[in-house]
């Protein structure tokens, strides 16, 4: 980059409009945290790639500043690997809401974690379907009266968190959109992290969940013992001893360097697929030698 | 006599080796340079039902399966009752007998020659599953199929992998059956193979040639989910792709596949899926989301019978409408189908540079016949090879020089339809892109003036591409008075008939599908009866003319899950 072009990227470059959600609703507080991570970690907009699921969360792919695509529901994790199969030197960072990620995209989900590419993915968690005006989500509580269970959810919630760890992600973490700053300090970990990151965020629905909301989740929200050194099942054992006794476990929980699905199956990650010369090449032909 | 004309059946229990015995065969017909084509029809399972392969090979190209079969080798029973019936006057069955010989012939015409294929392998070469070795020596005896060629092709299979003493058992087992035809003293009167000159080209089934194809079109990601009768270009592909620094990914399902096409396209890949009917309906809303956000991604469907799992091995080309008009909403879409192998190669390069000069999905529209036969392709030019990115900026150059972090129109309104694109990582070409209506920059709208301006754009795509498109072919001659309309591999079918029928007709093939050619069609149908010929149920081709030329036509159909016969479409015109 040349001096005159060279750009202090503040939080406020990676905004690209004013978010439309509802006033209070803790989607604000992920698009804060994103924002001062990225300015702290200096990613130029133009390298960084935010994709972005359907649903209340899915907004922001309009909202932020960056190349950035919105998908279809649910299909976040795929359309992201393309992106970063096709070219490993770009950032690139996924949003889902709970629906997004643990009704229609959960398969995509638990294969990402299994495949472990340098993808972070943020999961904006209301455990309810605010879009569609209230419907309980995968994440919602039994008993949850929404308008398709006016007789209370029968369902048993997902823990997304708990999902990823068992699949194989390389980085699982849990923040709370209440705490914007430790959120951000969660969120640059997980860009750092080389592999799969996932961080569940819980981010309050002020309209239609009238009953997770601030102060449910303040009083409940435990930031998570010291994990470090500890084997997966170890820590599945730990979140489900918190959650046994009503608490909600935050912070960073497992962290794993291992190689990344980029480096497994492609020749050479430093030469991006979309950089390449496609110009037809002599040597294709002697392939055909095997039909002769 | 018949020289160099000749369709073998090989029938027996999966598992039996007639498949691996007609690959032998057809190379053996291939390498004394005939012409061959194969026709599998084989079961949705690995092992233990019947399963039946025929080879044809001509002096001249022939692209259909043939009206009748001169040899059928019979590994079971079961084989003779099911093809006997198919065999031409004075046809040949050469039947295992090792379990009992074939008492009643079947029809006073034909000449039985029951030989115990198993104990011959037995005994000569210390291995029954050298029988099929031994019924290719029969098959030798009284065509002329070259021991040369056979010896050699032998040794290309098992000398390196197996040693000498496999490629000497087979020859045995081979010259074993030839010896054993000769003493029967039976008649070999009819049937003449011999050597046709070199080879013409390669042996190789359409999955092969498309899959090459993508290579040489520039090719570089491929993602799917494994799929009868597409899966063969996955597997091609990740043999070679990461050769070339490109990458395979088996997907978790098609929904998967075709939006890791779709992210991977946006990105700057030349990408492509392939699925068949169950695939392709999963890929739907992908396709939609693609052809909205503009990316170039193609999608290959090897259409088998439908509906819903329909018969997985056999062929269909009922995904017309599917191919055409499968999505919510309006969305433009450029649908080719190619005839044979070697055009599946020369389009599938299309097929690339379509997607990228137009930026919207191209859909590949065969069957499984063409899919999974082997066909002797003449050649696969590499003068055909060419890639042409369209409006694609240069990524290493910044779009904005004052400022790399800049927003660009990706959407911009244009004359053409067509929108300069820039792919993530490229300095001042940042922009949104998203499945909802967008603005220019890609941004979220629903204003009304933005969104007729931009679902014309979209459209305008379409008008743009339409000279580049393939067009037609006319085969025979045009002043006859009946025109028939074929599409993909029903065209070698009419084109046998059309010779058979002494040009009583000529041939029309649509190459592209969508969008559909009527100027072109009109030239050679106006004043004519027109016919259609497809292999399904409603007549889905039929269904496209009847609707662009504003009349209605005879429809030729055939929905048993098997190609056409020539003479099925002859009886069907002429009657």
């Amino acid at each position: 980059m040349s001096p005159v072009t060279e750009i202090k990227l503040t939080p406020r470059l990676y905004e690209a409009k004013k978010p439309g959600w509802c006033p209070g609703c803790g989607d604000y507080g992920i698009f804060a945290a994103i924002k001062m991570a990225l300015s702290e970690l200096q990613i130029p907009p133009h390298q960084l790639v935010s994709v972005a699921g359907i649903g209340c969360s899915g907004k922001i792919s309009d909202y932020i500043y960056c190349y950035s695509v919105h998908t279809l529901h649910g299909r976040v994790m795929p359309v992201m690997l393309g992106i970063k199969l096709t070219n490993p030197k770009l950032t690139v960072i996924g949003f889902s809401g709970d629906g997004d990620a643990f009704a229609i995209g959960m398969s995509h989900f638990v294969h990402m974690a299994r495949r472990n590419p340098d993808l972070t993915y943020i999961i904006m968690d209301n455990q309810i379907y605010g879009l569609t005006k209230g419907q309980y989500s995968p994440t919602s509580n039994p008993g949850m009266r929404t308008g398709s269970s006016p007789y209370g959810s029968k369902e048993e919630p997902i823990d997304g968190a708990a999902v990823a760890l068992s699949a194989g992600a390389t980085f699982v973490a849990r923040g709370f959109s209440g705490d914007p700053k430790g959120l951000k300090e969660i969120f640059v970990k997980a860009i750092q992290h080389r592999g799969f990151s996932v961080v569940d965020v819980i981010s309050p629905c002020v309209t239609f969940n009238r009953i997770n909301t601030y102060d449910w989740y303040r009083q409940r929200i435990t930031p998570v013992e010291d994990l470090a050194g500890k084997s997966r099942a170890e820590i599945l054992e730990t979140l489900m001893r918190y959650k046994a006794q009503g608490k909600i476990p935050v912070g960073i929980f497992y962290e794993e360097q291992t190689r990344t699905f980029e480096e497994e199956v492609l020749l050479n990650p430093e030469e991006p697929i979309a950089l390449q010369d496609l110009t037809p090449k002599d040597e294709y032909w002697e392939i055909l030698d095997l039909y002769r | 006599m018949k020289v160099n004309d000749i369709a073998v059946r090989i029938g027996g229990q999966a598992g039996d080796g007639a498949l691996t015995t007609g690959d032998t065969l057809a190379l053996v017909l291939h390498r004394m340079g005939l012409y061959v084509i194969t026709f599998k029809d084989f079961p949705s399972q690995i092992r233990g039902i019947h399963t039946n392969y025929t080879i044809r090979a001509h002096e001249k190209p022939v692209q259909a399966r043939p009206d009748a079969i001169d040899v059928l080798m019979a590994f079971d029973h079961d084989s003779i009752e099911r093809h006997t019936h198919e065999l031409a006057p004075h046809g040949y069955i050469i039947y295992e007998s090792s379990r009992g010989e074939l008492q009643d012939p079947v029809r006073e015409d034909l000449v039985v020659i029951n030989v115990p294929l198993r104990k011959i392998a037995q005994e000569v070469a210390g291995r029954e599953v050298m029988k099929n070795t031994v019924a290719l020596g029969v098959l030798a005896a009284f065509t002329g199929l070259d021991r040369e060629v056979v010896e050699a092709i032998l040794k290309e299979r098992f000398l390196k992998r197996k040693g000498m003493a496999i490629v000497e058992a087979n020859l045995k087992a081979f010259d074993a059956g030839y010896a054993y035809f000769q003493q029967a003293g039976l008649p070999a009167h009819h049937l003449r193979l011999q050597r046709n000159g070199e080879p013409k080209g390669y042996l190789m089934i359409g999955n092969e040639a498309i899959a090459f194809g993508a290579l040489v079109a520039g090719c570089r990601f491929y993602a799917g989910y494994p799929i009868t009768p597409a899966s063969e270009i996955m597997e091609w592909l990740a043999k070679f792709l990461p050769k070339y620094n490109g990458v395979v990914v088996q997907a978790e399902d098609e929904i998967a596949s075709i939006n890791l096409a779709a992210g991977a396209a946006y990105a700057g890949a030349r990408a492509m899926t392939a699925t068949s009917g169950p695939g392709l309906s999963l890929m739907t809303e992908g396709l939609g989301y693609i052809a909205t956000i503009e990316a170039p991604v193609v999608l290959v469907n090897t259409t088998r019978s439908g509906p819903s799992t329909g018969m997985p091995t056999k062929t269909e080309q009922s995904d017309i409408f599917h191919s055409v008009f499968g999505g919510h909403g309006d969305f433009p879409r450029i649908v080719l189908s190619p005839k044979d192998a070697q055009e599946a190669y020369l389009l599938i390069i299309e097929a690339f540079n379509l997607a990228e000069e137009f930026q919207m999905p191209v859909v590949f529209f065969l069957d499984q016949f063409l899919a999974q036969n082997k066909y002797t392709v003449p050649d696969l030019p590499r003068a055909a090879a060419r890639v042409d990115r369209g409006a694609l900026l240069d990524p290493t150059q910044s779009v904005n020089p004052e400022n790399p972090e800049a927003a660009f129109p990706r959407y911009q309104v244009t004359d053409t339809g067509v929108s300069p694109r820039t792919l993530p990582g490229t300095p001042g070409g940042i922009h949104w892109i998203t499945g909802l209506e967008h603005t220019e920059y890609g941004h979220v709208s629903t204003y009304a003036k933005n969104r007729v301006e931009q679902m014309e754009k979209r459209f305008r795509k379409l008008e743009t591409a339409k000279p580049r498109l393939p067009r037609p072919v006319v085969y025979g001659n045009t002043e006859a008075d009946r025109v028939l309309i074929v599409t993909g591999t029903t065209t070698g079918a009419a084109l046998e008939a059309m010779e058979q029928a002494g040009g009583a007709f000529f041939v029309v093939q649509v190459r592209t599908l969508w969008p559909f050619d009527v100027n072109d069609l009109h030239r050679y149908t106006d004043h004519k009866e027109v016919y259609v010929a497809e292999v399904d149920y409603q007549g889905q081709l039929a269904y496209l003319v009847e609707h662009h030329l504003g009349r209605r036509v005879r429809r030729v159909v055939k929905y048993n899950g098997r190609p056409f016969r020539p003479s099925e479409i002859k009886e069907a015109l002429l009657s």
